[in-house]
């Protein structure tokens, strides 16, 4: 029986796992209501839920907190200040300047003043709903500064919460005046609120050694590890952090979850009871970072032909009260001013701007979408100054043979390929022939204008500080051959688990569900990063990769001695192993393997090479490769109201050789829409005393299903990473995002036609309705001086 | 006592306060935490669920709902279906092994919402034109929706199936049946004129409370608490649409969605602003009396019974008054009913064959989004095409719903052309004063209030003037 098996196994194949659009891991659990989340865990007898008091206003102190009253209500269990830390009272992830309560300076509308904790979660808010309409008294400063302008002069070291930063080399205005035409421009981009569906939530429980077991949604559980032993002055190793899922992170969970995770433990610690703390979604749309809103400039000297001759670009992150990852995401904006564009000589300078405001964070794409933003609007820019297709200013533009290094000295290996996806691209999405159709449809259509536009994206992966890209992986085989993985990175819906059991299954031979990946816990796999930079897979993919390597040589190295074979004769595949001429079940050679003492369980490590980047001389290779994709976005709008319909959306994205084709695809889609809301509809509205009045899901506007494209395609782009990553893919998460700029031009393509590209779109982000109606407006203005 | 169903289990509830909300009643006290809570506002739609009741022509009828603003005494006699009842044993409803199929998941967070609302889909008899409306009221952050649109036009063109919750009905229906009235300790829910005065007699301090999707958010957002309400769903007299002379009567409590439904056949050109207020979800709940009840300078409906020369019908349960609505609303949440008084019905009168009849709302997001500016217009033109007949109606431009007089009257006996349209543009900045919040700058609002009196004057060249609609 077995011999026959065992030919017709020979003959077939080994199936591959990599590449197959396996469902995520966790798909029939999510639909039957079956994933668990924080907040759904049974929670241990007699449990608290913990709740907090916020500034009331932007800037100021806090002079009063009328703690007496609050604890003598009978729903108040307890009641926490800073005085009340025992150990760091600073959480900040890098630099400090994030109080974990309040010490009487106040910074931001929204900070933190005190924690109530009380037998149920509604008990809590309430107290906390009423301490914070009664018991708080503070002294409110004025000249509250939102924006930029309100800012001053940019460069001021008063003004930032990082000192600024330079890459290239200073560009004077005589160099740009040697070109045919300088052009200038000037953005502002708004920020973007996380609104991952499941808000910020920690349930702490006290443990035996004086520290606490924690359950999270966190893209860091490391940093929490570390915060949270810091803040109860105690080791590390007294504090487990444990987190199976998020609802989704998108970077508001890499530094954000850190305060909640604090203070539900700082509580637990001190009432010797399980604390869980869960934000309400207003509480979470005002106390938490967002991306940054950006305020950029540029001049540039052009050739007659549109071609960059040199470029001075500035941009300027509005970082909020303190720099939390402000200094990286503002180097990332500065990395990303060329997008895929030689810039030749080059000066891009960077500022971090102090704004009365909670702290911006991280966000999908980490500052790059900022930056790209600035050289797609001048490419726009370019365009009408020239008269061109503003995709032929783009192709001219284009990283090429002795124009391939950036301007802080990386080659952009892959030029010629995104090249040939930007063509490919176009041909598939017909663009030449469109662009003749709308141009006759905007010369007989006086209400509703269209427009198009192709835009390429190059973006750098690997954490820029380099310390990060490293991962760890543990795996456990146990006697039944079933598999247990481990690794550093965290589940938030991008399928990291699936794919990282898809490399271990394929480098063990051993069909898919033999794997199963647990919650990420410190206590398995220490010190990791956190998912971000869209690294996840890389790092921990390759890590979990090479545990996989080792356990299959022991098993190897075993079979070897234990059937006296060669290594040649031995295979494994598919679950099942042959040993010469015989096949023998995976689980039968692990109990083999077991009862011949070789160890099952081993951990894999990857560290990414070949980075490497030195910030004093603004050069080096920061990323050890680029992704690629490019879209093509048709619009149209109402000239009378600014409203805006997305008609066709194309898309060719460069995932190198897909480990998941359903992911990816799904990556792509949802961070081009997450884009397209940032672009559109996703309007951060603070009044003037810095208070945040879009702070709920009905007055900010997220893109609901009826903002979907009216036709989509999404094709990826074939071509395996010449880099050694993890089976040669690329990563995916946060590329994508920026292929909705692609939105953002075509909306500038159709104002600008008003004036027949004669006129700039002043177009700012997000292009709202009233904005669009604006900039159209600005159009008409300028005809009509024509006119006359 | 509180009688519900949910699942397939029944429940006899006494001791839940007047203002508990269905979510949390699932999650903290039936340990059901398949449905999520992502807002506690009924815009996320993470707390959704089915909500099934028989209806005495359709049999049962099965809606979704915002399970985090629906307060669960609202659920008396009703079957609530979540999540964890689709699955069989290990067998995934044919609904959930789509989104499987289709990778429709990722974080998960918002899939059991999404999973209800495609269920209540598979439940329609007959299949919508546009399945993907079913979804309006669930976000999702992750997967940009292409994979779950595509779910919905596979429901939607296989039409029902027969499921294990089907396979019950009529035990669910016998059960339904035999429940008899919400007994309630400081929740009442009459089921006529008569029996509503004298609860309101009783109980003088209780909250009028009809779908709620406005109240609850005082409870979830607020933290307050509402210890009495008068529950106005289940009156009879409130629920019904009558032929009246000229016109229609109403009621104001029928959901928003049965109303739409009303509308489409009746004051076609009404649709659009219908299926934009708020989602599917909250017009299941959604009444017209709760929105004229409540006022808001931003409520979709005001403006439009304004423009179609309607009344507001408010009762005592003795004495019927109507009011025109334009001086219903008084103020800033303010109106004219009294204490003792609700609101009964809206009537309509016929549009005359010869209206032209628009109404235009501009919003943010197109879909499930609060006003920035409604503008309703209304004329009729006499046979030497002069303006006869003209109404004009506005929200989000003051602080209540407003009829603009001042610029009826300036195309009240002229031709409707682009010299009288100019005329009338010129004077909006005159009479329509906005304010700058977080949708809109005043100045947009004025420039809208313009530029959709040319919307509407090309619509009377028969121009066309709109970007095709969304989805």
């Amino acid at each position: 029986m077995r011999k026959l098996t065992t030919q017709q196994l020979h003959q077939r194949a080994p199936s591959k796992i990599i590449g197959q659009s396996i469902a995520h891991e966790s798909a029939a659990k999510q639909v039957a209501g079956e994933a668990l989340f924080v907040d759904d865990r049974n929670l241990p007898e007699g449990s608290l839920h913990a709740a907090v008091i916020t500034s009331p206003i932007a800037k100021g102190r806090l002079l009063e907190l009328k703690l007496d009253q609050l604890k003598q209500h009978p729903d108040a269990v307890a009641v926490f200040t800073a005085d009340d830390i025992p150990g760091h009272r600073d959480i900040g992830p890098i630099f400090g300047g994030d109080p974990l309560l309040c010490e009487g300076e106040i910074s931001f509308y929204g900070q933190v003043l005190a924690v109530v904790v009380a037998r149920s979660h509604r008990q809590a808010w309430k107290l906390a709903a009423w301490a914070n309409q009664e018991l708080v008294t503070v002294e409110a400063e004025q000249n509250i500064v939102l924006t930029a302008q309100q800012r001053g002069d940019l460069s001021d070291p008063q003004s930032l919460v990082r000192p600024s930063h330079i890459m290239g080399q200073p560009i004077s205005q005589a160099q740009l005046e040697q070109s045919e035409l300088v052009l200038s421009g000037e953005q502002q981009v708004g920020g973007q609120e996380h609104f991952y569906l499941e808000g910020q939530v920690s349930l702490a429980v006290p443990n035996e050694d004086g520290g606490v077991l924690l359950y999270t949604s966190s893209q860091h559980p490391g940093e929490l590890q570390k915060l949270i032993a810091e803040v109860l002055n105690i080791a590390l190793h007294r504090v487990d952090v444990d987190m199976r899922r998020m609802g989704g992170g998108f970077g508001g969970k890499e530094t954000q979850a850190a305060q909640w995770a604090c203070l539900a433990s700082m509580a637990a610690i001190h009432t010797g009871k399980a604390v869980k703390l869960r934000l309400p979604r207003s509480v979470d749309m005002t106390s938490t970072g967002k991306r940054h809103p950006f305020y950029n400039r540029y001049q540039l000297g052009v050739t007659k032909q549109g071609l960059i001759e040199s470029a001075k670009m500035e941009v300027n992150g509005l970082c909020g009260y303190s720099p939390d990852l402000s200094d990286a995401i503002v180097d990332r904006a500065m990395f990303h001013a060329d997008n895929a564009y030689s810039l030749n000589q080059a000066e891009v300078v960077g500022h971090r701007l102090k704004t009365d405001m909670v702290s911006h964070t991280a966000f999908r794409g980490f500052g790059g979408p900022q930056g790209i933003m600035l050289i797609e609007q001048a490419m726009q820019d370019i365009a009408v100054a020239k008269g061109l297709d503003a995709l032929d200013v783009r192709y001219k533009n284009l990283y090429r043979e002795g124009h391939a290094t950036t301007h802080y000295g990386m080659p952009v290996e892959q030029h010629q390929d995104l090249k040939n996806l930007l063509q490919q691209l176009e041909e598939n999405a017909n663009y030449r022939s469109r662009r003749e159709q709308i141009k006759q449809h905007n010369r007989q259509d006086q209400l509703i204008k269209k427009g198009l536009a192709l835009c390429p994206v190059k973006f750098g992966i690997s954490f820029t500080a380099q310390h990060l890209n490293q991962a760890g992986a543990l795996i456990h085989i146990y006697t039944d051959g079933s598999v247990q993985l481990n690794h550093g990175g965290t589940e938030m819906g991008q399928g990291l688990h699936t794919k990282v059991q898809q490399i271990v299954a394929q480098t063990l031979g051993i069909p898919f569900d033999y794997v199963l990946v647990t919650a990420s816990r410190t206590d398995k796999v220490p010190n990791a990063s956190p998912t971000a930079a869209s690294s996840g897979t890389d790092l921990n993919g390759m890590a979990a990769h090479n545990a996989a390597k080792e356990l299959k040589q022991r098993l190897l190295d075993f079979a070897q001695e234990h059937y006296q074979v060669s290594a040649e004769q031995i295979s494994i595949a598919d679950g099942h192993v042959l040993i010469g001429e015989q096949s023998i079940a995976w689980a039968e050679l692990i109990q083999q393997a077991y009862l011949g003492r070789v160890s099952l369980s081993t951990t894999g490590f990857y560290k990414t090479p070949k980075i490497w980047y030195d910030r004093e001389q603004a050069e080096g290779r920061p990323f050890y490769y680029f992704a690629l994709g490019a879209a093509c976005c048709e619009v149209s709008i109402d000239t009378l109201t600014g409203e805006m319909t997305l008609d066709q959306v194309d898309i060719l994205h460069d995932v190198g050789s897909s480990l998941n084709p359903a992911i990816d695809i799904g990556q792509i889609e949802g961070a081009f829409i997450q884009g397209l809301g940032w672009l559109t509809t996703e309007e951060l509205v603070w009044n003037g005393d810095g208070r945040l009045l879009s702070q709920s899901p009905a007055n900010y506007k997220i893109p609901s299903i009826g903002d979907y494209p009216k036709q989509m395609n999404i094709t990826l782009f074939d071509q395996a990473n010449p880099e050694h990553s993890i089976f040669r893919s690329k990563a995916v998460g946060e590329p994508p995002f920026m292929l909705a700029i692609a939105a953002w031009c075509a909306i500038y393509d159709a104002v600008s036609s008003i004036s027949e590209h004669q006129l700039p779109a002043q177009l700012d982000a997000p292009a709202t309705n009233e904005r669009i109606l604006m900039a159209c407006q600005r159009q008409f203005a300028y005809l009509e001086s024509k006119h006359e | 006592m509180l009688q519900l169903m949910i699942n397939d289990q029944q429940f006899y509830i006494s001791d839940q306060a007047a203002d508990t909300m269905l979510l949390n009643y699932l999650r903290e006290q039936r340990g059901l935490v398949g449905t999520k809570e992502g807002c506690a506002s009924g815009d996320c739609g993470a707390c959704t669920v089915v909500m099934v009741s028989a209806d005495p022509l359709l049999g049962l009828r099965y809606q979704q709902i915002n399970s985090c603003i629906t307060p669960l005494h609202a659920l008396h006699g009703k079957q609530v279906i979540t999540v964890e009842y689709l699955k069989q044993g290990q067998q995934l409803h044919p609904v959930q092994q789509a989104i499987v199929d289709k990778h429709g998941s990722q974080c998960g967070f918002c899939t059991p919402g999404f999973v209800m609302s495609l269920y209540a889909l598979s439940r329609q008899s007959e299949a919508p034109e546009h399945p993907e409306e079913f979804l309006a009221g669930n976000l999702c952050r992750c997967t940009g929706y292409g994979p779950l649109i595509e779910v919905a036009r596979d429901i939607a063109q296989q039409g029902p199936t027969v499921d294990h919750i089907q396979q019950k009905e009529a035990e669910v229906k016998q059960w339904m049946d035999e429940c008899e009235g919400l007994d309630g300790v400081n929740y009442w829910q009459p089921s006529s004129r008569e029996e509503l005065a004298k609860v309101r007699a009783a109980h003088p301090k209780a909250r009028w409370v009809a779908g709620a999707t406005d109240l609850a958010l005082e409870v979830t957002q607020q933290y307050k608490q509402i210890e009495q309400m008068i529950d106005l769903s289940a009156v009879d007299e409130l629920k019904q649409i009558t032929r009246i002379d000229g016109g229609w009567r109403i009621g104001a409590a029928l959901n928003l969605n049965e109303v739409h439904q009303f509308m489409l056949q009746h004051y076609p050109t009404t649709n659009e602003i219908f299926s934009r207020l708020g989602s599917l979800t909250i017009r299941h709940r959604a009444t017209l009396g709760g929105s004229l009840g409540n006022a808001s300078p931003i409520g979709d409906i005001a403006p439009l019974l304004i423009s179609l020369n309607g009344k507001v019908e408010v009762d005592d349960g003795k004495h019927i008054e109507l009011h025109a609505a334009e001086d219903y609303i008084t103020g800033y949440r303010q109106t004219k009913l009294k204490e003792n008084q609700w609101i009964s019905a809206v009537h309509l009168p016929d549009l005359a064959p010869s209206a032209k009849h628009q109404i235009y709302k501009v919003s943010k997001r197109y879909e499930d989004d609060i006003t920035t500016v409604v503008l309703a217009l209304n004329i009729q033109l006499d046979d030497q095409q002069r303006v006869s007949q003209c109404v004009i109606a506005a929200g989000g431009v003051a602080a209540k719903s407003v009829r603009l007089t001042e610029l009826e009257q300036g195309l009240v006996g002229k031709v409707f052309d682009l010299a009288s349209l100019k005329q009338v543009q010129a004077m909006v900045p005159q009479y329509v004063k906005p304010i700058d919040d977080v949708r809109a700058s005043a100045e947009y609002r004025v420039l809208l209030v313009q530029n959709l009196l040319k919307r509407f004057y090309l619509y009377c060249q028969q121009l066309p003037t709109r970007l095709a609609a969304h989805a």
